[in-house]
């Protein structure tokens, strides 16, 4: 039983459940595109954030050869697997011979074969805990405690044993602690100290006996990292490096950093042309089929007319019709974005080859009220046009015509 | 209260840009007096829902006034002029008037929902008013499943919901047999005897026998007979 005139749009929702339905599909594409895509967006730089972030490092350091050959960049922010080294020499002859540098560390990095944890290949990385100004701020947060030998911290992707150790090369490491996710490959790495790595590496060789050339753990680091002093600019730090140092490649982190991001604004551009041509289609096709649904109730509308509903009312019936089908369209089309983003996040992650960094659950419901805002918005305003018809019919003239 | 048409007329222009005036309802001049039933004859065409629409607030005159007792119904914005005609012009439209999302009690009830009163007295009222009009028993059904005869009671029943002073009913005999026009026309002549200023298009000879004025319209005029 209706108890009140405000129960009239509601009743013709449900009374024309395809006609509504059709209408609230529209509206949950709306909603999932917008919501979708910022989500995208949004994780895309969030990821790329956390990498600067994370690095701490104003110059990182390769060997001259790895510049060329191996993508050290991705080794370095995104931890692909992969290693490289240089002679140790490097690393005192900048310490000692360069102006302005403020923290300078070395890191190692192996690339082990399967290990027992992992479904790929384990990314191993040495840093030295005495200069380190890079892994153990990020690493603290989830172990404070100092590494001893033989003890690891693993990403959030590496499945230690169930008494929480790792065997790699016939040695058994302790895991410490699982780190948080980052949405890069660094997931699926370890990190330890340099005496540790050192014993690794010595581990590796003897398992590998036909390599090349046996990489001698006391004579190589893989990279350095340099913090530069407060009043020196980076460039020119970067530049004296490539000039007096031979062999290595110096560069400016955050020109590592914009080569990804370079890919990134591609991919965010991309989602936002996309996102623009299904809303301007959405819309369209949401004017004009509430248009013509519109259209076809004139009579009913004249007949509230008669009955005393004031012009200003009937178009309030247009557009509460119009706002309620698209709150329940768009707050089904979030919901929708996402179970699909939880479900598929991951392989969004691996399909795009970049970091997917989900925002805090605070700003996620935030873009998602946003968006339940921007499209009910986009509903009203294209109904207002049907509103505003629909109250100026004149109902004698509607009604003039015989039965229907 | 009386209905007062001081020479009304509407006219419409039927060529477009140039001016070809017609006039649809002419230099009228009507009082439908409260307790009787007034009948008025017009062919199609004549011009009998314009002048319907004119009376009841719905179409704006091209010349003359309406008064409902002492109130010139078009000089309010159009926000009062709803409310009036809610609370006091009950109105019965040509054709199908049903709104098919509704039972039709809650058809009947929708005039007092549109005047923001909701109890169960008004529902009481709803339901009196089906009982006196035969179709108590189709009170949750929905208009698509009533007879012509049926849905020409319940809009009978729905105007004169929110007891109106004044009640306007264009053919409401149009498509019904005989025995259902009878009971049509003595359910309006029992309400004008009970007060109300009631006005009757129509075509259906038989309803001069239960009128108490009888006119004839033609060509947007009208003649007393
Ligand atoms: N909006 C309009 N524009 C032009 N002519 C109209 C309009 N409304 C009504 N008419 C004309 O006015 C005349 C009277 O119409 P109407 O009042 O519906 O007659 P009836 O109800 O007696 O059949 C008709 O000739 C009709 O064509
Ligand atoms: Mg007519």
């Amino acid at each position: 039983m209706m108890r009140s005139v405000y129960g009239l749009p509601v009743r013709s929702i449900l009374k024309k459940p395809l006609r509504s339905a059709a209408l609230m599909i529209i509206a949950a594409f709306l909603a999932f595109s917008a919501f979708g895509g910022s989500l995208m967006v949004m994780s895309l730089s969030n990821g790329l954030e956390s990498l600067s972030a994370r690095l701490g490092a104003d110059i990182v350091v390769v060997p001259y050869s790895a510049a060329s050959k191996v993508s050290y960049d991705s080794v370095i922010i995104q931890g692909k697997p992969g290693q490289f080294y240089m002679d140790a020499k490097y690393y005192e002859e900048i310490k000692n011979e360069i102006e302005g540098i403020d923290k300078i560390t070395a890191q190692f990095y192996l690339a082990s074969a399967k290990a027992s944890c992992c479904s790929a290949r384990l990314q191993i990385i040495g840093f030295d805990p005495e200069t380190d100004f890079s892994v153990q701020p990020w690493i603290a947060k989830s172990y404070s405690t100092e590494l001893s030998e033989y003890d690891a911290v693993v990403g959030s992707d590496v499945t230690p044993n169930a008494d929480m150790t790792i065997e790699i090369y016939g040695k058994t490491l302790h895991v410490r602690a699982v780190l948080e996710k980052t949405g890069t490959e660094l997931d699926s790495a370890m990190y330890v100290n340099t005496a540790t790595m050192k014993e690794l590496i010595l581990a590796h060789n003897a398992k590998n006996p036909n390599q090349e050339r046996a990489i001698d753990p006391e004579k190589v680091v893989s990279s350095v990292l340099i913090k530069v002093m407060d009043g020196y600019d980076i460039d020119s730090v970067v530049g004296n490096i490539n000039l007096y140092v031979r062999q290595v490649k110096a560069i400016r982190t955050q020109n590592m950093i914009f080569d990804v991001a370079d890919s990134l604004s591609g991919v965010s551009g991309m989602i936002s042309v996309l996102m623009a041509a299904v809303w301007v289609l959405s819309v369209i096709i949401m004017a004009i089929a509430f248009t013509m649904m519109m259209n076809e109730r004139r009579r009913e509308f004249a007949v509230l007319r008669v009955l005393g509903v004031s012009r200003a009312r009937i178009a309030g019936f247009v557009l509460t019709e119009n706002a309620l089908v698209t709150l329940v369209g768009g707050v089904c089309g979030i919901i929708i974005t996402v179970l699909l983003t939880l479900l598929f996040n991951g392989l969004i992650e691996q399909s795009i080859g970049l970091p997917f960094l989900l925002p805090q659950p605070s700003v996620m419901l935030l873009t998602a009220l946003i968006t339940l805002l921007v499209t009910m918005a986009a509903g009203a305003l294209t109904s207002a046009v049907s509103a505003y018809k629909i109250s100026k019919i004149d109902a004698g003239l509607v009604l003039r015509g015989e039965n229907e | 209260m009386n209905l007062t048409a001081s020479n009304i007329s509407k006219k419409y222009n039927r060529s477009k840009g140039g001016a070809n005036w017609f006039y649809a309802v002419k230099s009228i001049d009507l009082c439908i007096e409260a307790g009787k039933l007034t009948a008025v004859y017009g062919r199609s065409g004549s011009g009998k829902t314009t002048l319907l629409n004119l009376l009841g607030g719905l179409l704006q005159p091209s010349e003359g006034k309406v008064l409902c007792g002492e109130t010139d119904i078009y000089a309010m914005p159009d926000k009062e002029l709803s409310a009036f005609r809610n609370q006091h012009i009950g109105i019965v439209p040509q054709g199908a008037a049903a709104l098919g999302n509704l039972t039709v009690l809650e058809n009947v009830l929708l005039p007092s929902l549109i005047g923001g009163r909701s109890s169960d007295e008004q529902e009481k009222r709803a339901e009196a008013l089906l009982q006196s009009f035969g179709i108590a028993s189709l009170r949750d059904v929905m208009p698509r499943e009533l007879s012509g005869g049926e849905q020409r009671r319940m809009a009978i029943a729905r105007a004169l919901m929110n007891r109106p002073e004044i009640l306007l009913c264009d053919e409401p005999t149009g498509d019904l047999d005989d025995e259902n026009t009878r009971v049509v026309l003595r359910l309006l002549r029992d309400e004008a005897a009970k007060g109300t200023a009631v006005l009757l298009f129509t075509h259906e000879a038989d309803a001069r026998n239960y009128a108490d004025i009888v006119m004839k319209m033609d060509g947007g005029s009208l003649e007393k007979i």
